[in-house]
């Protein structure tokens, strides 16, 4: 588990590049975080480290965006879902895509996950209204690999 | 559809009730929705309209951007009709045609250039016109789009969906200085929007005054003005740079009463002539698409039956017609 305090959007990005930076083929990454905790942001920063670009938007409305980096990226929201629909969007089928798949609103479908995963809680912090603390929570070797090396290179 | 102008037919089969109770569209839904509904809507629209398909000269589809499984039935409907009928197909960029709204009777003439202003709840894009198909992008949203923090924060406040219409409402009883919102220019002369931080600045304070909810209207007006003004202070100065006197707005924010009332008002003062579709046109409809077809067919436009729908289509990214387009 690792915990990291954002300051700015700006800060958000930087730590989601480094997240890019690292990712590799079959990364998952699962956002959790109310409205506004700048999840959208952190994937920003996701498809910087991964030479994305395009602009990295917010998939709200089109529900899955795709963009093409250093490795391909599944961007899916899943803000407007619920348990019974997730089927018909065929989320199975991008949970097995040759990329870096990343899931925001990810709480909306626990058990459809694979057992290797990087889960990334964003919480806003009362009385500061930029900072976030994020807690990086990795299950499965390559996702736990990916955190210390943000470790290193944090600090 | 005659001569890029007249409406002949516009039959709206609307899903919003259907998706009302997702706060938004759902794809499958849609498309499963898109299957049933299409063909009796294409039969009424020939029916109303008076005409038999043997006396159309050519079929405008939208090809995207889009959810892909709703495209693919358009697109497949449409090739079929082109088919049995032996007309040209015509496929049509979806944001083009929310300008092609502004073509429609009784407005006048759009005269080129122009500036053109389309925001949906996917889009939030100010385009540069120079001639009937030509058209460039000069600033886009970089996270969410106008009508997307409608509903966001809509479902946030509890008010329900379609937001935008909700939030107008509340707003009308309300004072838009009542919080200072932030308003994102972003880099001096960029054209860009950005409303996801403004999305969080209502909602911390939606946080502080939820229990009484006496801050709506409030809430709702200082919002709208924070959205509208830099929309329209963009609008306005990218019409300014270019030297364009004509103005057109589209999508289904369009429908908003204060971007409408301001946009208005400053294009007066400014010596610009404005054009906003009837609201009807403003949301999605077919009679835009089969406007811009229209023009499309005018220049020899023609896509082969083999085009594909484009989720993520762009603004000239392969809306001339290619041959063998896959």
């Amino acid at each position: 588990m690792l915990e990291w305090i954002s300051s700015s959007p700006d800060a958000t990005r930087s730590l989601g590049s480094c997240v890019g930076q690292l990712a590799y083929t079959g990364l998952l990454v699962l956002l959790e975080g109310e409205l506004g905790a700048g999840k959208t942001c952190f994937v920003q920063g996701i498809g910087t480290g991964l030479g994305v670009e395009e602009r990295v938007k917010s998939p709200s409305f089109v529900l899955v965006n795709e963009y093409e980096g250093r490795l391909p990226i599944y961007h899916l929201d899943l803000y407007r879902l619920e348990e019974d629909d997730l089927f018909d969007v065929g989320l199975s089928e991008y949970l097995e895509a040759p990329g870096v798949i990343i899931i925001e609103w990810a709480e909306r479908a626990c058990q459809w996950y694979p057992p290797r995963y990087l889960r990334v809680v964003i919480e806003k912090i009362n009385d500061c209204p930029n900072h976030r603390r994020f807690s990086f929570d990795a299950h499965g070797l390559p996702a736990q690999q990916l955190v210390s090396q943000m470790k290193e290179r944090m600090t | 559809m005659r001569s890029g102008r007249t409406v002949l037919s516009s039959i709206i089969s609307s899903q919003a009730k259907l998706h009302d109770e997702y706060g938004g569209v759902v794809p499958e839904l849609a498309s499963r929705q898109h299957v049933d509904t299409i063909l009796p809507v294409i039969d009424k629209a020939l029916d109303s309209a008076g005409v038999a398909l043997a006396d159309v000269d050519g079929i405008a589809v939208t090809y995207g951007p889009g959810l892909a499984g709703a495209l693919l039935v358009g697109l497949s409907a449409a090739k079929a009709l082109a088919l049995a009928s032996q007309r040209p197909l015509v496929g049509i960029n979806h944001l083009e045609a929310h300008i092609y709204a502004a073509f429609l009777e009784p407005l006048p003439p759009v005269a080129f250039p122009a500036v053109c202003l389309v925001v949906s709840g996917g889009h939030t894009d100010l385009m540069y016109m120079s001639g009937h198909g030509r058209l460039s992008l000069e600033g886009e949203t970089r996270d969410d789009a106008a009508g997307e923090v409608f509903d966001k924060l809509a479902r946030a406040m509890h008010l329900g969906y379609p937001g935008g219409p909700l939030i107008d409402k509340l707003a009308q009883e309300g004072d838009a200085r009542a919080f200072a919102f932030p308003r994102a220019y972003l880099e001096p002369g960029s054209f860009d929007f950005s409303f996801s931080g403004l999305k969080t600045a209502v909602l911390m304070e939606w946080a502080k005054c939820k229990e009484d909810h006496a801050c709506l209207p409030d809430l709702c007006a200082s919002f709208q003005a924070a959205v509208v003004e830099v929309l329209v202070d963009k609008s306005l100065a990218l019409a300014h740079k270019r030297g364009v006197e004509q103005i057109v707005l589209g999508g289904g924010v369009a429908a908003n009463s204060r971007l409408r009332q301001q946009l208005r008002t400053r294009a007066q003062s400014e010596g610009m002539a404005l054009h906003i579709p009837a609201q009807v046109y403003c949301t999605d409809n077919a009679a835009m698409v089969a406007a811009a077809g229209s023009y499309s067919l005018e220049r020899g436009q023609r896509h082969s039956l083999s085009l594909n729908a484009k989720a993520n289509l762009s603004l000239g990214g392969g809306n001339s017609a290619s041959p063998g387009e896959a």
